[in-house]
């Protein structure tokens, strides 16, 4: 029997004996045969793609998706028309609006934590934290899933965030995120001064032939793994134009706006259109305790132009239908204005957004009542959200991770898919 | 195993005695023929034989007549058991039938227990609504001999004002401010005006209403006129219109200001919202900034736009203009302000009030603002107010500051703080008229108002208010200011000298 | 006044496996002292290895040579490879006792404590932040402790005992503070450490699969804890402070979710299977107190008459306290071959028997036997036939299971290994040792050079309070090697450095360039095929583009999987 109680150990698990502890520690990597996707469904879902917007610190459903103008929690924002008669959102989102048919509002999520971390947690791996299971993230999964054996790019890019190895969990570290903190490409992308590519080419031979020779007759799993760190090395350096973001064109960075974000959203979608599986862009902060409105007039005029036109080029370009987009947080903020003009931290009933592969546009699903404070009509929670996103992607939610014979369910099997915002 | 080690023991054990080679020695006497005696040992036998024969005979009568028998018994049996079957099945349906009924009972039962259920809820729930309305009923009574004491009580203190200014002149003692009267709404309230005679109280509040309290009589009336919060208020007085700037970017003009407010003219002032309003002190000009980052000059009298000054970065959070009506200065988010000349509208300098400002790194936001505006009456000193010194910047953690100039040279004189380690904003602050020290209001971690000298860094004078204060306005009478408050309440507060025993009045 | 509860018939479960071995090993050792002296530790290793195995001889990998011998006893012992120098002086040495004195000379090393230091600093710490205390005064204390060869049992005992409120010996109190005094962070740690028990689950309720781990024996360890707590002195500092009352409570969240619980437990302190300590009674709480608490003066340490801290601390670390022994010798076999005799090192319980329990109760004996003494334990198994064996067995089809200690196991070098191994093979060492002259001591080059091992724990050692337990080699850490300036700085040639000594070669003399490049970077002579390599790499290249071959040579060397590895 294994065990399935919470107490933050993975020495619950067989885990430990397959991996080695203690100083000097060896093991091999344990990330062989752990996925459950048939070789056709892996096929046909190789060319999607997700982004995930994350408004870190949690952005306000009223001043966004659900505004409720006019109430005694609606502030001082009116709602506008959108591209999808019927559908209104905050007129901070202007531009956006222009791409609701593009779009699809999920707005009765209760996720139920208003904690930054556990309500993090709840949004990228669809359920709550189990202490002794270590899920993969959605973005490490997606990438694991996703990629084309072929792809030299990693599977998993942060945009203006970084990216702990542990987001991979059993998935193995090529899973896990490349972040380009502060939007600046990965370090030592560039060969050293005076080395040529043809230098380089040399020092590898050499090192590939020494190494090989050392390999005979000795344990091979960790000589393996650190000779694949170089190939995997090589093949970033060989694309590393991925992550030359100097050939934006002015009339780009006009479109998107000068400021980080705006630059951050072209290097997403440099990222997609040269194959990277997922790409997280990071836009901080809405934590919005105090002065609430002036703060998300700020940021969400910020976010609204690249984050629109960014939508706007992927469906120009006929990426759109191939890559799906999600505008995310923890939580959402309190209908409630407290007295420093501030929302607090609200999961009980919110919204997100999302767009693109497998995604019916211009829809609604979801309801909150008068004044957002419950929701009324199709609740949904982070369970409902990750059936969705495999689905969108062609993806069998249902069929779990497999790790050391023990299932890692993809989504909560107490939950199903959103099937109305399915196309 | 057992057995054969046994029988081989025993037949190792006693050689000899089983297979013996010696046979015993025979019989001696032999009188009879042999023959005689095989034939009566063959008679013997037959004998016994024929008795044998008989008893097996016999026996097999006696089986026959058992098996027979047994058959029968079977048969009988059978028989038996086809009659059980057939009983048995007659049971169940006569046991079948007796449950379909007690079924049915059952669920009538249920029924029956349930509508039992619903009309004891519904008689529950009946109690408890005529309950209600003894409740509202008995408050209102309550309201209105509260109202009426405080009426008496308001008297008393009006009278006692009368006779202390007969006696002489008096002036405000900030340290002994104490509240006068309280004001309620429905909404937070985020600006107030009083009217130039003192009678009413103007207000915007957390709805798209203006609002306007007679400060005897109490009931306010509210008047839509806006799209959404209106934060900005400021009288017309040889005009006797009000203007109010709404979060939608409007700019309303209001007539009929002593019973009930009409909308005289709706422009559309700025895009976002229009957070402050200034009048020119001859009445003519109105002028508004907002987040548009625009400060717009306005006829007071047709509304008609005089001027458009472009210039500041950021949104515009207040408007003064100078007593002399010569300059206007408009204050932005990022702590600058800027002095204009009247008239010809050009730009004459910047101020530095950015410590009023912070960029948060971590939030990646600005923070803070000209939050607060006012001039010296003789104009020779300006003061702006917010928030420094920010250490979180979502939250609002920081200190409530008032950064004083000196308007001729434009030197920043000094930075002034509460006394205390308050933490929050300034939202409000007034030179006093006639008296040497600046009010503010403001809140955050509480709510205060402050009172500071010219030369002094710390407040000498610091009120607790029971809610933070977003704005604030003093009445004609250089006596009294009111404020408008997060819990839904205009308050009034006195800072006439105390008489006697000080008022305390109860307010609800 | 507490009775050694080590003393006292035990209560719980005796571990079989265990006692099974104790007296088979009685046996056997009976057999071998049918002679008359007692062998030497190394023979018996080598003796109970290869009793453990059949076949052994078929499976065992042959005896390594000089070159792998130096290179790997080299890393275990001081942290780094030998120079060129003396790599080949070694190999040219003919003294048939000569493995013995490079053992002898490596262990009397400054460069031995210093690694020794980083390493129990790893394991004890896991590179959790500094808090309270300096964590250059805990490395200090370590540092100086093995300089010293203190034994085993004193260290752990100096580190237990300490509350920091000594201002001249505040190191090894980082252990407690830099925990924050947490009680159930020290149980696990301290279980794990030194009692060779993972407590993760019994917090909690009994372990759901391990028999022997239960949640009393959690509590058990935790009452020695309950009643400390960190608390700011007079003098403002941060001391771990303990009351003379607190018991534990435990309730199994097990028992509580079926409702069979019958309510919270209480235990006395007590050492897993051992029984409970002892322990004097007060009539009045104020007698428990040496120094009483006082509600008005909140930096007044109390001081109890009888500290249950102080009892664990001097149980525990103890010749007599035969886990502690086990779990010992059980960490310094890892840390020298790669694995535990019990492995993982903290799953010593009866359904996870250690691979050669007669080796394993053999160690803790003579170990316990030798005063703890940490030097001899190394040599001892350092000159055993079974560390030395090669990581490569004599044919590729023989491919023994590491638990058979056959052949000898690749261990990735730690971040400050590869680091100071990396400044070695490039000469980054030497070139700063010829610069600084008679003022290049351990301490002065350590001191000019800890930016770059600093990098390398960044890149290499995962989060702080959780080193990678597994090997990993990440994309973002191969690009660092490949082309951080730093790396390219050490490895071009420059003066004294091994690109530089190799540009300074006569260029036709291919065999003595590979000899020194070899010898420098991989510490062993060049084989035919590397010869080779290097002839045709050079081959008719001059000026500017030799200097480029001649670093592509050396970052080969570098960062090939050979050179990754302690193998």
């Amino acid at each position: 029997m294994r065990c399935q109680y919470a107490c933050g150990s993975d020495a619950h698990f067989s885990r430990r004996g397959f991996l080695q502890t203690g100083a000097g520690a060896l093991g091999a990597l344990g990330f062989s045969g752990m996925t459950a996707v048939s070789g056709a469904e892996q096929l046909a879902s190789q060319q999607k793609q997700v982004v995930v917007f994350w408004l870190s610190g949690g952005v306000s459903q009223l001043e966004t998706w659900d505004p409720k103008p006019g109430t005694d929690t609606g502030g001082p924002f009116l709602s506008i028309p959108t591209s999808v008669p019927g559908i209104e959102i905050c007129e901070l989102l202007p531009h956006t609006a222009k791409q609701a048919h593009h779009l699809s509002l999920v707005r009765g999520v209760n996720t139920a934590e208003d904690d930054h971390g556990k309500g993090a947690y709840i949004m990228l791996h669809g359920h709550r934290q189990t202490p002794g299971f270590e899920y993969p993230q959605l973005g490490s999964a997606f990438a694991s899933l996703l990629t084309a054996p072929e792809n030299p790019l990693p599977g998993y890019i942060h945009v203006n965030g970084g990216g702990s190895p542990s987001e991979a969990s059993f998935l193995g570290p090529q899973f896990a995120p490349i972040g380009l903190a502060g939007g600046k490409p990965p370090a030592n992308l560039a060969l050293p001064d005076g080395i040529t590519v043809d230098n380089d080419r040399r020092r590898r031979e050499l090192r590939a032939k020494l190494s090989g020779r050392f390999a005979t007759g000795r344990r091979q799993s960790e000589t393996e793994a650190y000779n694949a760190s170089y190939d995997q090395a090589a093949s970033l350096l060989a694309r590393k134009d991925v992550f030359d973001f100097s050939k934006i064109t002015d009339a780009d960075r006009e479109r998107y706006g000068k400021h980080e974000f705006a630059q951050h959203c072209l290097m997403a979608r440099q990222l997609v259109e040269n194959g990277v599986t997922f790409t997280k862009v990071t836009h901080t902060n809405y934590d919005t305790h105090s002065e609430n409105f002036n703060f998300h007039i700020e940021q969400l005029g910020e976010f609204d132009r690249p984050f629109a036109a960014f939508i706007q080029d992927l469906a120009d370009r006929g990426r759109l239908a191939h890559t799906l987009v999600i505008v995310m947080c923890e939580f959402g903020r309190t209908p409630r204005i407290n007295h420093l003009v501030g929302r607090d931290h609200w999961s009980k009933a919110w919204s997100i957004a999302v767009a693109g592969c497998g995604i019916k546009g211009g829809t609604v699903v979801g309801k909150t009542n008068a004044n957002g404070t419950e929701v009324i009509d199709r609740e949904v929670n982070g369970g409902h959200l990750f059936h969705t996103y495999y689905r969108a992607v062609g993806l069998d939610p249902t069929k779990a991770f497999w790790h050391e014979g023990r299932p890692f369910n993809k989504a909560d099997p107490k939950t199903d898919s959103i099937h109305e915002i399915l196309a | 195993m057992f057995s054969l080690l046994f029988l081989v023991a025993v037949s190792f054990g006693l050689p000899g005695a089983i297979f013996s080679q010696e046979q015993p020695a025979a019989p001696a006497a032999s009188v009879e023929h042999p023959a005689l005696s095989f034939a009566r040992r063959d008679l013997t036998r037959w004998t016994a034989q024929v008795e044998v024969s008989v008893k097996t005979v016999v026996d097999r009568q006696a089986a026959l007549d058992a098996a027979t028998k047994a058959v029968a018994d079977a048969k009988a049996a059978q028989q038996a058991a086809d009659n059980a079957v057939v009983d048995a099945a007659a049971a169940i349906t006569a046991a079948e039938q007796a449950k379909a009924a007690a079924e049915k009972a059952l669920a009538d039962a249920v029924e029956k227990k349930k509508a039992a259920d619903a009309a004891k809820t519904a008689a529950d729930a009946k109690v408890p609504v005529t309950e209600q309305g003894v409740k509202p009923a008995t408050d209102a009574k309550a309201a209105a001999e509260n109202a009426a004491a405080l009426v008496q009580q308001q008297l008393k203190i009006a009278q006692e004002r009368v006779a202390a200014i007969e006696k002489g002149p008096i002036k405000p003692e900030p340290a002994a401010t104490r509240l006068l009267n309280t004001l309620t709404h429905d909404r937070p309230v985020i600006a107030c005006r009083f009217d130039s005679l003192g009678n009413s109280l103007f207000a915007g509040a957390q709805d798209n209403s203006f609002h306007r309290w007679d400060i005897f009589s109490g009931p306010m009336v509210h008047q839509p006129g806006h799209g959404s919060w209106v934060g900005a208020i400021q009288l017309l007085p040889k005009l006797n219109q009000a203007v109010t700037g709404g979060h939608e970017g409007k700019l309303t003009w209001w007539s009929d200001l002593d019973s009930t407010p009409k909308v005289v003219r709706i422009v559309d002032a700025h895009k976002g919202y229009l957070r402050a309003i200034a009048v020119s002190p001859d009445g003519t000009l109105v002028a508004t900034g907002g987040n548009d980052s625009m400060v717009r000059i306005w006829s007071a009298v047709d509304g008609s736009l005089v001027k458009e000054l472009p210039g500041h970065e950021r949104h515009v959070y207040n408007v003064a203009f100078h007593p002399s009506g010569k300059f206007l200065i408009s204050g932005d988010l990022i702590g600058v302000l800027k002095q204009w000349e009247v008239g010809p509208w050009t730009l004459v300098r910047d101020l530095d009030a950015k410590v009023l400002w912070k960029f948060d790194a971590g939030f990646q936001a600005d923070v803070g603002g000209i939050r607060a505006i006012d001039f010296s009456p003789d104009g020779k000193l300006l003061a702006v107010g917010g928030i420094t010194e920010v250490s979180n910047a979502f939250a609002g953690v920081g200190v409530p500051a008032v950064v004083l100039f000196d308007f001729e040279t434009g030197k920043q004189l000094r930075v002034m703080k509460p006394k205390d380690n308050f933490q929050g904003s300034v939202y409000s602050l007034r030179f006093h008229p006639t008296e040497p020290f600046i009010v503010a209001a403001g809140g955050g971690n509480g709510a205060s108002l402050w009172f500071w000298k010219f030369e002094e860094e710390k407040s000498f004078a610091d009120v607790k208010l029971p809610g933070v204060a977003y704005d604030m306005t003093l009445h004609p009478d250089g006596l009294r200011l009111a404020v408008a408050m997060f819990d839904k309440t205009l308050r009034i507060y006195d800072m006439g000298p105390t008489i006697e025993s000080p008022p305390a009045p109860a307010a609800k | 006044m507490a009775d050694n509860p080590l003393h006292q018939p035990s209560s719980g479960r005796l571990m079989p496996g265990f006692i099974l071995s104790m007296a088979m090993l009685a046996s056997f050792l009976h057999v071998a002292h049918a002679g008359a002296e007692e062998p030497a530790l190394r023979t018996q290793i080598d003796r109970l290895i290869a009793m453990q195995t059949a076949d052994f001889d078929k499976l065992a990998a042959p005896v390594a040579d000089d070159a792998e011998f130096l290179r790997r006893v080299t890393l275990d012992l001081t942290g780094t490879i030998p120079t060129s120098t003396v790599a080949r002086a070694f190999l040219a040495d003919q003294n048939p006792q000569k493995r013995e004195q490079l053992v002898d000379k490596l262990l009397a090393s400054p460069e031995y404590a210093r690694h020794m230091q980083r390493q129990f600093d790893v394991a004890l710490m896991r590179r959790l932040p500094q808090k309270h205390v300096p964590v250059a005064e805990w490395e200090k204390f370590l540092r100086e402790s093995f300089a010293a060869n203190k034994p085993w049992d004193l260290i752990v005992r100096a580190i237990l005992s300490s509350d920091g409120s000594d201002p001249a010996n505040r190191g090894p109190a980082r252990f407690y503070l830099d925990r924050d005094g947490d009680p159930h962070v020290i149980t696990k740690d301290v279980a794990k450490l030194f009692l060779g028990v993972n407590f993760e689950c019994t917090q909690c309720h009994d372990h759901p699969q391990i028999e022997d781990y239960r949640q009393e024996h959690y509590y058990g360890v935790s009452a020695f804890f309950v009643r400390s707590f960190v608390m700011t002195d007079k003098e403002k500092r941060v001391v771990f402070a303990e009351k003379a009352d607190g018991e534990v409570t435990y309730e199994s969240v097990f028992e509580i979710r079926d409702k069979i619980s019958k309510g919270p437990k209480s235990t006395l302190p007590k050492f897993i299977e051992a029984s409970a300590i002892t322990e004097p009674k007060f009539n009045k709480p104020e007698e428990g107190y040496v120094v009483k608490p006082d509600d008005k003066d909140k930096e007044l340490r109390p001081i109890p008459r009888f500290s249950r801290r102080a009892k664990f601390a001097e149980f525990l670390a103890s010749a007599e306290n035969r886990r502690f022994c086990r779990s010992s010798v059980n960490r310094v076999w890892a840390l020298l071959l790669g694995r535990g005799l019990i492995h993982p090192l903290d799953l010593d319980h009866a359904e996870n028997p250690p691979s050669h329990p007669l080796l394993l109760a053999h160690l803790a004996d003579q170990f316990a036997a030798h005063k703890l003494d940490l030097k001899w334990l190394l040599k001892e198994i350092t000159l055993s036939q079974t560390y030395q064996r090669s990581s490569r067995s004599a044919n590729a089809e023989i491919n023994p299971s590491d638990a058979t200690f056959a052949r000898a196991l690749l261990k990735p070098l730690s971040p400050a290994q590869f680091a100071w191994t990396v400044m070695q093979a490039s000469g980054e060492v030497d070139a700063h040792r010829i610069g600084m002259g008679d003022q290049a001591t351990e301490q002065a080059l350590y001191d000019k050079l800890i930016g770059y091992e600093n990098r390398f724990v960044q890149l290499f050692g995962g989060e702080p309070g959780k080193p990678p337990i597994t090997f990993e080699a990440t994309a973002d850490q191969t690009l660092f090697l490949s082309n951080d300036p730093a790396i390219t700085f050490m490895v071009k040639p420059k003066s004294g450095n091994t690109a530089d000594r190799l540009q300074k070669l006569p260029p036709d003399n291919i065999p003595a360039i590979a000899e020194e490049l070899f010898l420098s970077t991989l510490t062993r002579l060049p084989t035919a095929d590397d010869v080779a390599d290097v002839q045709s790499a050079l081959a008719g290249a001059t000026g500017e583009t030799r200097t480029a071959i001649l670093y592509e040579l050396v970052w080969a060397a570098i960062s090939s999987a050979e050179f990754r590895f302690n193998h």
